[in-house]
């Protein structure tokens, strides 16, 4: 809607907008910057934390590094977790996308009544909250003595990921057309070989946005790998939980908040790649139920 | 699609589902009936005779004998056990109430954690829906309003709250309220200047508050994503059409575009609703354990946080809520199968 507006209403508008990006945006730019200055500055009187005056006087210079020092020191190992992370969220889209692309195409392709019953489950698995499974995982893993391991936290991830997932890519090979099956499988390929040639090259958008939602849910997940993993292996999220317990009593909070700005970090990284994606990911679920 | 083809397609997807979420969900059915025999109390009393005095005395000592063997049926005893649907302390506190069902409602039946929890979650889903619905749609509209350029630094902000990670995110607005020299604490206490020194733990009130807050915060911007790509649909013919019969910009938006989104309002609400069972790190974030506890805290605390854990109220507490969500699932379930139908003749 581009048409002329009052000024009244332009201003309100405007207003409006900056309020809100105030709201949603300042609170993580305050954290970054508090997460350069030391203690007493960050939980301190917040004008402390714009001017960093105790940091100043302890260390000469308005930043420090002090908090992410704390935090990947030998000691709260936040280093490791980042690094578990990786492996996690990489295994897990993966995995996710390769079962994903191909249930999705199955479903898209058959008019069975049992694929539309099996759609039907898969969104009753999607709505269920994730804690009431992992009560269903954590006695059989521990009396099979396989509690902890990452590559159980994968495939339970994997596994709570397939409905979203098979929903999102099913939306996706919907809009391509019938007719190119078709057309691969006259010229000789089989169903296999068709779907890699001839299909999958125009659903590599429809990929990466599932992708990015599979990644967002690994990364971002906190019932599963803080319940499934053992301390050596946890991730971001549960390690930072992790800190809370114990900043109180070392009086190292700083740790904790460096440790929050990096895992910030990679996201802010991602929605700028990717806001097109994301914006068209979420309305896809919209749309398509 | 031939059916061979179609099930070898969707096999690796199928048993992922299959092994991990149908066999868990069977799992927690029978975690929530039946459980290993419990550890016994033996009583030992080992006697001995002092032998210069000849008085014999004996100690008793407990020791504690782990049973081995198959699994017991508990019939409901996890299911009315004090941590779920504690029917004992309900009947006992209704034979034992003097004071009317008001009472017996606030002072029995919200003082046990499950009856708690669900308000909590009534709480929540009740004050933060109407807020998401109404700044969702405020500032699709804003958004859509604004000078093409800045659309899209407005969208990327606007993502911030919702893609960040929720501990994440309860966390950087926890460090802002809690402290005495915090930013949004000093904010609060400027605003609401008639209480004296508002503290997100002094009450419960102010804790499930703060908790609200940071669901609209949280939530908000996933209602203007889907607002903002409905907007981008609305038909310009019956707006044009609106505009020349001279309706004015409020009747617009009564008119044409609400009706239009309608369907997306619905969508957003349902998942909320949904979403509200899952309520668990701003409980962590915001420290809030002591006032404030969901549905997902009561069956994380049965099986994380407890040493000992309690996998029989943890099960029973997830089979009502998995029935609940199921209900509140059911209306979707039911409409999207007609589409299916319709789609298919």
């Amino acid at each position: 809607m581009t048409r002329s507006q009052p000024l009244a209403l332009l201003v309100l508008i405007y207003g409006f907008a900056v309020l809100w990006v105030l709201v949603a945006a300042f609170p993580f730019v305050w954290t970054m910057w508090g997460s350069l200055k030391i203690e007493t500055d960050f939980f301190g009187h917040w004008i402390k934390n714009l001017t960093g005056e105790d940091t100043l006087r302890q260390f000469g210079s308005y930043f420090t590094t002090l908090g992410y020092e704390a935090a990947f020191s030998a000691k709260k190992q936040f280093g490791q977790a980042v690094g578990n992370t990786m492996i996690v969220t990489v295994c897990t889209v993966a995995i996710s996308l390769t079962f994903g692309t191909l249930g999705g195409y199955a479903l898209a392709r058959s008019t069975a009544k049992y694929a539309f019953v099996l759609l039907i489950i898969a969104l009753v698995f999607r709505a269920m909250p994730h804690i009431t499974l992992v009560s269903g995982y954590m006695e059989p893993l521990f009396s099979w003595g396989i509690w902890g391991q990452t590559w159980v936290a994968v495939i339970v991830l994997v596994a709570i990921n397939q409905p979203f997932t098979i929903w999102m890519m099913r939306s996706f090979f919907m809009n391509v057309p019938r007719e190119l099956d078709e057309s691969a499988m006259i010229d000789g390929c089989n169903r296999l070989q068709g779907f890699w040639h001839v299909i999958m090259p125009v659903m590599w958008p429809g990929v990466i946005t599932t992708g990015l939602f599979s990644f967002l849910l690994a990364y971002n997940d906190f019932t599963v790998t803080s319940a499934l993993l053992s301390q050596q292996n946890t991730t971001m999220v549960p390690r930072i939980a992790g800190f809370l317990g114990s900043a109180q009593n070392d009086g190292d909070q700083m740790a904790a908040v460096a440790a929050v700005v990096t895992a910030t970090a990679p996201l802010f990284v991602l929605i700028m790649i990717f806001q097109r994606q994301l914006v068209s990911g979420l309305t896809a679920g919209a749309v398509k139920g | 699609m031939p059916h061979r083809a179609f099930f070898a397609f969707l096999m690796p997807s199928l048993l992922a589902m299959v092994l991990f979420i149908l066999l868990p969900l069977i799992s927690v059915g029978y975690q929530s009936l039946f459980s290993p025999p419990r550890d016994i109390e033996v009583l030992s009393e080992i006697c001995s005779t002092n032998f210069l005095t000849g008085v014999r005395s004996c100690e008793q000592t407990v020791t504690i004998e782990k049973v081995e063997g198959p699994k017991i049926f508990r019939g409901l005893d996890f299911f009315c056990g004090r941590s779920v649907l504690a029917c004992g302390e309900l009947a006992t506190g209704w034979s034992e109430n003097k004071g009317g069902t008001g009472e017996y409602w606030s002072k029995v039946v919200l003082n046990l954690p499950l009856y708690k929890a669900m308000a909590f979650t009534m709480f929540y889903t009740l004050i933060t829906t109407p807020f998401i619905i109404v700044l969702g749609l405020v500032v699709a509209l804003v958004v859509d309003n604004l000078w093409r350029p800045l659309r899209g630094p407005t969208i990327f902000a606007s993502l911030l709250p919702f893609i960040v990670t929720p501990l994440v995110g309860s966390l950087v607005l926890f460090w802002m309220t809690d402290n005495t020299g915090g930013l949004l604490y000093a904010l609060t206490n400027t605003l609401a200047f008639w209480v004296d020194d508002f503290s997100l733990r002094a009450s419960p009130q102010a804790t499930w508050s703060v908790i609200a807050v940071y669901g609209i915060w949280h939530v908000t911007p996933f209602a203007f994503v889907v607002f903002y790509a409905g907007l981008q649909t609305v038909s310009q013919d019956q707006l044009e059409a609106a505009m020349i019969d001279g309706a004015p910009r409020f009747d617009r938006l009564r008119y044409v575009i609400l009706p239009h989104l309608m369907p997306l309002i619905t969508f957003v609400l349902l998942i909320h609703i949904m979403d509200a069972f899952r309520v668990l790190e701003p409980i962590f974030g915001f420290q809030a354990a002591a006032n404030a506890q969901s549905v997902s805290y009561l069956i994380y605390e049965h099986l994380v946080l407890q040493a000992d854990k309690r996998y029989g109220s943890a099960a029973a507490t997830s089979v009502l809520t998995i029935v609940m969500v199921f209900i509140l699932l059911l209306p979707v379930l039911i409409r999207t199968w007609r589409d299916f139908r319709v789609a298919a003749r």
